[in-house]
């Protein structure tokens, strides 16, 4: 017993858990940084003169009860992170049946589940249920040393199971998105090359048959990614436009609020999906550039907060995290700027709306938990 | 204790394997994004930098929209300033065409009920419009009256769905008194496209805005000074095609407001008698070649333009309405020539003016065997150039022409506007025909004949004119030689007009004689105006004409029985040229009646009656 406390000790980074806190909340004094860079970016880029909306004001307010999420959430041990995992995700998956059931339609889909004052998109979630799930469930396969196949099996379960609720919504790209989130943890793991190069061959097969069971919408996105200018003013749109914006954002850009393309409603969606060609444009490649690096660094936080972190299950999932926030974002940008089929999703933290911003708050809060309780855990577990 | 270390061990070595592979597939993870972001700045590298220029360019016609600016078309005023054309807003309610048909019938007649105007009316106007306004957001059902149009904004606050529009429409006031002159506006057409008077060179945007432009007379001539210049306006929009602000404008500059030389109490009065006449008359200003009237019967409403309807019952009318007998008329000159024809006699030195001249029934060639009659059955007797001129003996014409022969008269009437323009500012006057032996030649293939001499010496056969030319010729005469170009708008203002000419000079006594010998006409008794012009307040110099329109036997017997039998449109046009006063001339009057027989009949007494009312006012 004597040699765990010592080994306690030597781990126990008192400066690291004293400068963890903020304001004598615990959490990561960097993420909160963060938090409020994005806070400041997404107001400036939603804020528009010529609306009467005032999305900004809204904004605003998802931020404040994103940081109450966030903060709360950080207060959250992270080894009481891991015995919530798995009731977590089968409230996640029961709030999917209820929306199959009982869900508000919207955009050809059903989505969302209305709560009087808030709509709750549940797919949502499954950002961070899914990590969290898995990387709970191979912490327990690692602990009991389950049988390897079984323990594939479980996971491919788990993973199909909330992939295709999701998709039958129809919700594709999250689903889809949902599926690499997963994959993301299956590979950190240690899922073999072999059977990487093996599924991928047989997604390529399989790609005509998904092709037939799929709504002539998607099929519709797909074509038009190949090429847009088939149809210019109706699928082809959002994405000519996009690019459009982008473009004559040139070097430096257009200035603040001198984006003519997204601020006169040239881009559809310029406030949720589309934001980032408010930034491209009124900022030009230098701004593009420079938000795109702030994702690499947030991302790159959230790597050092994780593989500084004690336990398997922190570890898999802190970088499983981080890495599903760069790729939301990279397929975001790809998809404003022409490089993939336009799906539904925002760029995280900037892009208006309370669901998508109240969900990365949770992800933000559970890596600055991973770092604000670490060692009290490793004290437990070696 | 040394099993639980074992197992301990064991989870320690499994805890660095994993720990290793956890590190390597970290490792891979973070190439993976870092090469995510790589290309996805590299792709805004792509699109930012390279294809800056041409994107940008795009972003520019996204948002950029060019709006013309119409400037308001000059307005038309007569020499007194009363308004002949101008620019009135015409409102007209329009409805939403989203509406369905039901709810449309709806409000249509609670509106028709309130401003009191016919629903059928209104439901037959909106039906008519409905194709030519299904790409835009609403129709026009009903044109409101100033007053209408007042009392609908006061209620149009329960209307959503109908909105009040105007538009600048171009109204007539005088309707048909100078409908001729004035000309119409219309829609741009592939033949004025080509009128290169009509456009400035470069055909900007804004130049293609132009939808309108004078399609005849006055408005046709000066349509670019009336229309103005327009200006142009650059906004920024968005993507619903509404404006944001402001990025460049240029004013329209207005049209110019003209004045003509018409007098519309003369042009009126003139209208009244000849709009149910084939008939043209034109008076004019001897001095400066300003024209006072210039009517041409039968006239039109100018604002029937707006109506299909009115316009194809114009096309069809058979007395041609539509024509502008006063420029594009071409009538023989007849008698009237006759002046002119003892002019060139007296110039050339063939003809004395005292000389007597025995002038029978008939005139004989050699080696001819027609008769050339005289109008007179039983010819002038013996008489000098004064009479002839005045009794308007055929018999002496045909004798000086023949001793002038076709060369000389042509080379000398070719100085007068006989065969070519006048030059007035009206688009595509008409030239008529000055016949020569080059001309017989080119237009007939055959040779000239003397008789054709002869008969254009008492100005029938080819010899066609129009009253514009007449009264230019006239007034000429009246002058002594200077040719002014007659004009419609008043020479101080910004506009160009062609200088007078001068025939060549000739001895002021020829001019005298012929003057006084056109005098006669009207005041000896043995003149053929005497009858109606001797009771004139004021001297005047005219001439009588009588066309024929159709040959007619040559035997006198015979041909009083003929022209009884003629139909009304074979009769002869009854022709009266003047200018007065005969001592200081002021005014030059040309009138001609188709069809009205006698020259010295009605084309007489009207003139009589036109002179009248001038010298009531000047």
């Amino acid at each position: 017993m004597g040699i765990k406390n010592n080994n306690t000790k030597s781990y126990v980074a008192p400066e690291l858990v004293s400068k963890g806190r903020v304001w004598g909340f615990r959490i990561d004094p960097y993420l909160t940084l963060f938090f409020f860079v994005f806070f400041i970016i997404s107001i400036f880029l939603i804020y528009n003169p010529n609306s009467s909306l005032e999305l900004y004001k809204r904004q605003a307010l998802n931020y404040g009860i994103s940081l109450i999420f966030f903060v709360i959430i950080s207060q959250i041990p992270s080894n009481f992170v891991k015995l919530l995992a798995p009731y977590l995700y089968l409230l996640g998956i029961i709030m999917l049946v209820i929306v199959l059931l009982f869900g508000v339609e919207g955009k050809g889909a059903q989505r969302w589940i209305d709560f009087g004052i808030l709509n709750i998109q549940p797919s949502e979630f499954f950002k961070f249920l899914l990590p969290l799930m898995l990387a709970w469930w191979f912490n327990l396969a690692d602990d009991n040393g389950f049988n390897k196949w079984l323990n594939w099996i479980v996971v491919a379960i788990f993973i199909i199971t909330a992939v295709l609720m999701i998709a039958v919504q129809p919700d594709l790209g999250s689903a889809l998105m949902v599926l690499v989130s997963g994959l993301i943890v299956i590979f950190l793991v240690g899922l073999p090359w072999k059977v990487i190069i093996i599924s991928m061959a047989c997604m390529a097969l399989s790609f005509p048959i998904l092709w037939s069971n799929m709504y002539s919408y998607q099929k519709q996105r797909v074509l038009t990614f190949l090429d847009p200018y088939k149809d210019p003013l109706g699928f082809g749109y959002h994405v000519i436009q996009s690019t459009i914006a982008i473009g004559s954002g040139g070097l430096f850009g257009r200035g603040w609020l001198q984006g003519s393309q997204s601020r006169l409603d040239f881009v559809p969606e310029q406030h949720t999906d589309f934001i980032f060609s408010i930034v491209a444009e009124e900022y030009g490649f230098i701004g593009g550039t420079a938000l795109i690096l702030l994702y690499v660094a947030l991302m790159w936080r959230g790597l050092i907060i994780s593989l500084n972190s004690q336990t398997h299950f922190l570890r898999i999932l802190g970088v499983a995290l981080s890495v599903v926030i760069f790729f939301y974002v990279g397929v975001n940008i790809a998809m404003v700027t022409g490089l993939l089929p336009v799906v539904g999703l925002p760029l995280p933290l900037i892009s208006y709306g309370g669901s998508s911003l109240i969900t990365y708050a949770i992800i933000l809060g559970i890596l600055s938990s991973i770092k604000c309780h670490s060692p009290d855990t490793a004290k437990i577990k070696y | 204790m040394k099993v639980k270390k074992l197992a301990y061990n064991n989870k320690l070595r499994n805890y660095r394997e994993f720990n290793y592979l956890y590190r390597s597939r970290t490792f891979q993870l973070i190439i993976l994004c870092l090469f995510i972001a790589f290309v996805l700045m590299y792709r805004l590298y792509d699109l930012q930098v390279l294809n800056h220029t041409k994107l940008e360019i795009q972003s520019d016609n996204n948002r950029l929209s060019l709006l013309p600016i119409f400037p308001y078309r000059g307005r038309i005023f007569d020499r007194n300033g009363q308004v002949l054309a101008d620019n009135k807003a015409q409102y007209e309610l329009r409805i939403n065409n989203k509406l369905p048909q039901k709810e449309k019938n709806r409000i249509i007649k609670e509106i028709s009920g309130r401003l009191g105007f016919d629903f059928q009316n209104a439901l037959k106007h909106y039906r008519k419009y409905r194709r030519l306004s299904r790409k835009q957001q609403t129709t026009p059902f009903v044109t409101l009256t100033d007053v209408q149009a007042a009392e609908f904004s006061g209620i149009s606050f329960l209307y959503a769905n109908v909105n009040l529009d105007y538009r600048i429409v171009r109204t007539y006031p005088y309707k048909e008194v100078a409908s001729h002159l004035l000309g119409h506006l219309g829609l741009v057409d592939a033949f004025d496209l080509k009128d290169r008077k009509l456009f400035s060179q470069d055909r900007t945007n804004v130049n293609a805005q132009i939808k309108y432009v004078g399609k005849k007379g006055v408005e046709r001539h000066y349509d670019r000074l009336l229309r103005g210049e327009f200006g142009y306006q650059i906004i920024e929009i968005d993507a619903g095609g509404k404006k944001v602000k402001d990025i460049e404008v240029s004013q329209a500059n207005d049209g110019v407001d003209l004045q003509l030389t018409i007098d519309v109490r003369l042009q009126n009065y003139i209208n009244q008698k000849i709009q149910n006449l084939k008939a043209s008359v034109v008076l004019m200003d001897v001095s400066n070649g300003e024209i006072l009237a210039m009517s041409s019967g039968p006239s039109y409403d100018n604002n029937v333009w707006s109506s299909k309807k009115g316009v194809n019952k114009l096309y069809n009318d058979k007395r041609k309405p539509l024509l502008n007998r006063s420029t594009h008329g071409l009538y023989p000159p007849a008698s009237v020539i006759k002046p002119f024809i003892a002019l060139a006699g007296l110039h050339s030195k063939v003809l004395k003016a005292d000389e007597k001249y025995f002038a029978g029934p008939y005139y004989t060639l050699k080696n001819v065997e027609r008769r050339f009659h005289d109008w007179k059955k039983e010819g002038h007797g013996l008489i000098d150039m004064n009479q002839a001129i005045a009794q308007s003996s055929d018999v002496y014409f045909y004798d000086l022409g023949f001793r002038l022969g076709i060369n000389r008269i042509e080379s000398f009437l070719s100085q007068f506007p006989f065969g070519k323009k006048t030059g007035i500012d009206l688009p595509g006057e008409a030239v008529g025909v000055l016949p020569s032996r080059q001309w017989k030649y080119a237009k007939i293939g055959k040779r000239w004949v003397d008789g054709e001499t002869l008969i254009t010496s008492i100005g029938q056969g080819f010899f066609l004119v129009t009253p514009l030319q007449l009264a230019t010729a006239i007034s000429s005469l009246a002058n002594h030689g200077e040719i002014i170009t007659p004009s419609l708008v008043r020479n101080d203002q910004q506009v160009k007009l062609s200088p007078s000419q001068r025939v060549k000079w000739y001895a002021e006594s020829n001019w005298n004689k012929i003057k006084e010998a056109m005098h006669n006409v009207v005041s000896k008794p043995y003149g053929t105006a005497y009858q109606t012009m001797s009771k004139a307040r004021y001297s005047l110099a005219g001439k009588t004409g009588t066309a024929q329109v159709v040959n007619l036997v040559q035997s006198p017997e015979k041909r009083q029985e003929q022209k009884e039998n003629l139909i009304k449109k074979y009769h002869d046009h009854s022709i009266f040229v003047a200018f007065a006063p005969y001592n200081k001339p002021q005014v030059a009057i040309v009138t001609i009646i188709e069809n009205g027989g006698n020259g010295s009949g009605i084309a007489t007494t009207l003139s009589k009656q036109f002179l009248d009312k001038y010298f009531q006012y000047y």
